[in-house]
């Protein structure tokens, strides 16, 4: 009898051993069934979130090279222009640390001095001698001009929110690298800068002059871009020097460019900011005293008078 | 996260990332971080000129030149210096290894934000200031096919199993 209960028991506890396992089974097919979906989804998102990564660069790509065609298209200048962007913290800094230590050779202007007149005296609000610039953003010339203004001035005082973009692309010496005044602001305890690109680079109206400016672009300017009158004593018609020799080159190598006066760039526009620094020294009482009679300062204030 | 199971059956232990993961992450963002060297190097010292075309469509000076080349004053060249110095760790063998999600999920976050980087640096160079630079393309593409490789490898993650009597003979030890 104790021997057919022991044999039941066996027989149940086997039977029992059997039932675990197959359910362990089961339950072991089910999750690696589950894994293996968790894993085709995961493999499903992975490859999602690269593909769109993919599409988001092509489509970028898409929008420049489409941008691009545009421009090349177009025959009447009615593109957007060149952008403006803020100028780098490379151009800031070597526009506002320019010493003119080495004498100019002003035989590096090749498209002549600027010209002493004898007019009305030009003063900002606060009463200093002011300096009127009037250029466009898609003009070559003024391209050329902003770099020998904007480091003469950095030598009195300081700009801030200066803008750096190309003259058009579809006039002469396209492409060049610059400055743009517009927006841009100035602080000096010396003199008043007044900057107005009247057109944007595209040919769109942009900065607009007073009545008092326009005549002076007139009287004094003749209606031409870049113009710089200097106080009312001295005045700048065109550039001083080709801006085909900034072609190739962005706003940050011209800038990096100007340290170095052994060769042009860096020659031309030292030389043009030495003429420019001596002018305004003439119109502000020869202050500051290190910046007006520095060699280069005092050079190009003897090439000037001999000029007049 | 290891959990166990009640049924009996297995108890999840520490992750078990694909054996690639590891030496494919860490080969590309070594690769990454040498293209990184040369490119601050070239921006900082003068006389090291990027061995790249400078005219046309290819052109490395002007897009390393260009205000697009930094970002809140700091040069671009340096943010990824600084990207790949940090990616190192995510992608060393012991950090595929751990199963913490910080770690899992840091890593691709990380790996994301470079990616998502790399669409606006490639949108400067293409519309803004149409130029490629190939150096910084190839750290471009560096940097997408490490989140790549990231995402694959995270997806086929799997915890490693044991089955209960190996975890309770593990258990049974001080």
């Amino acid at each position: 009898m104790a021997d057919r209960r022991d044999e039941t028991r066996q027989k149940d506890r086997t039977s029992n051993k059997y039932a675990a396992k197959k359910a362990a089974e089961r339950l072991a097919a089910e999750r690696a069934s589950q894994r293996r979906a968790e894993r085709r989804r995961n493999v499903l998102v992975a490859g999602s979130a690269t593909l769109a990564v993919l599409i988001v660069v092509g489509v970028i790509v898409a929008i420049g090279l489409t941008n691009k065609s545009g421009k090349t298209t177009t025959a009447n200048p009615s593109d957007s222009g060149n952008p403006v962007v803020p100028a780098s913290s490379t151009v800031v800094e070597a526009l506002h640390n320019v010493p003119a230590t080495t004498a100019v050779d002003v035989t590096e202007i090749k498209s002549g001095l600027p010209k002493s007149i004898t007019d009305k005296p030009l003063t900002g609000d606060n009463g200093k001698p002011q300096v009127l610039y009037i250029g466009a953003d898609y003009c070559p010339y003024c391209a050329a001009t902003r770099w020998p203004l904007a480091v003469a001035l950095g030598r009195f005082g300081t700009f801030s929110d200066l803008t750096t973009t190309y003259s058009s692309d579809k006039d002469a010496a396209p492409h060049t690298p610059t400055l743009s005044f517009h927006g841009a602001s100035y602080t000096s305890d010396y003199i008043d800068f007044v900057g107005k690109e009247q057109q944007d680079g595209a040919g769109n109206p942009l900065d607009s002059l007073t009545k008092t400016q326009e005549q002076l672009l007139s009287s004094r300017g003749g209606n031409s871009y870049p113009f710089i009158d200097f106080g009312g004593t001295w005045i700048q018609h065109g550039s001083l020097f080709d801006p085909n020799s900034l072609s190739g080159m962005t706003p940050e190598q011209v800038a990096q460019s100007i340290s170095d006066t052994s060769k042009a760039p860096g020659s031309t526009i030292q030389a043009g900011a030495d003429v420019y620094t001596a002018i305004i020294c003439k119109i502000d009482g020869g202050k500051p005293g290190d910046v007006c009679t520095a060699p280069g300062v005092k050079a190009a204030a003897s090439a000037l008078d001999a000029n007049k | 996260m290891p959990t166990s199971s009640a049924a009996g059956g297995v108890i999840a232990t520490p992750v078990r990332a694909p054996r690639w993961a590891s030496p494919v992450t860490l080969v590309l963002t070594l690769a990454g971080l040498g293209v990184a060297i040369y490119l601050t190097l070239a921006h900082y010292d003068t006389s090291v000129t990027l061995a790249c075309s400078s005219n046309g469509a290819i052109n490395c000076e002007k897009v390393t030149t260009s205000a697009e080349s930094e970002v809140f004053g700091i040069p671009v060249a340096v943010l990824g210096l600084a990207y790949f110095v940090f990616m190192l760790p995510w992608h060393l063998p012991a950090a595929w290894r751990s199963a913490d999600p910080r770690i899992k999920y840091g890593r691709l976050a990380y790996c994301l934000a470079g990616v998502g980087f790399v669409c606006y640096l490639v949108y400067a160079e293409v519309v803004v200031i149409k130029a490629i630079c190939l150096w910084c393309t190839a750290v471009h593409v560096i940097t997408f096919l490490i989140f790549a490789v990231t995402g694959f490898a995270l997806a086929l993650t799997m915890p490693v199993e044991i089955s209960d009597d190996e975890s309770s003979e593990v258990s049974a030890h001080p």
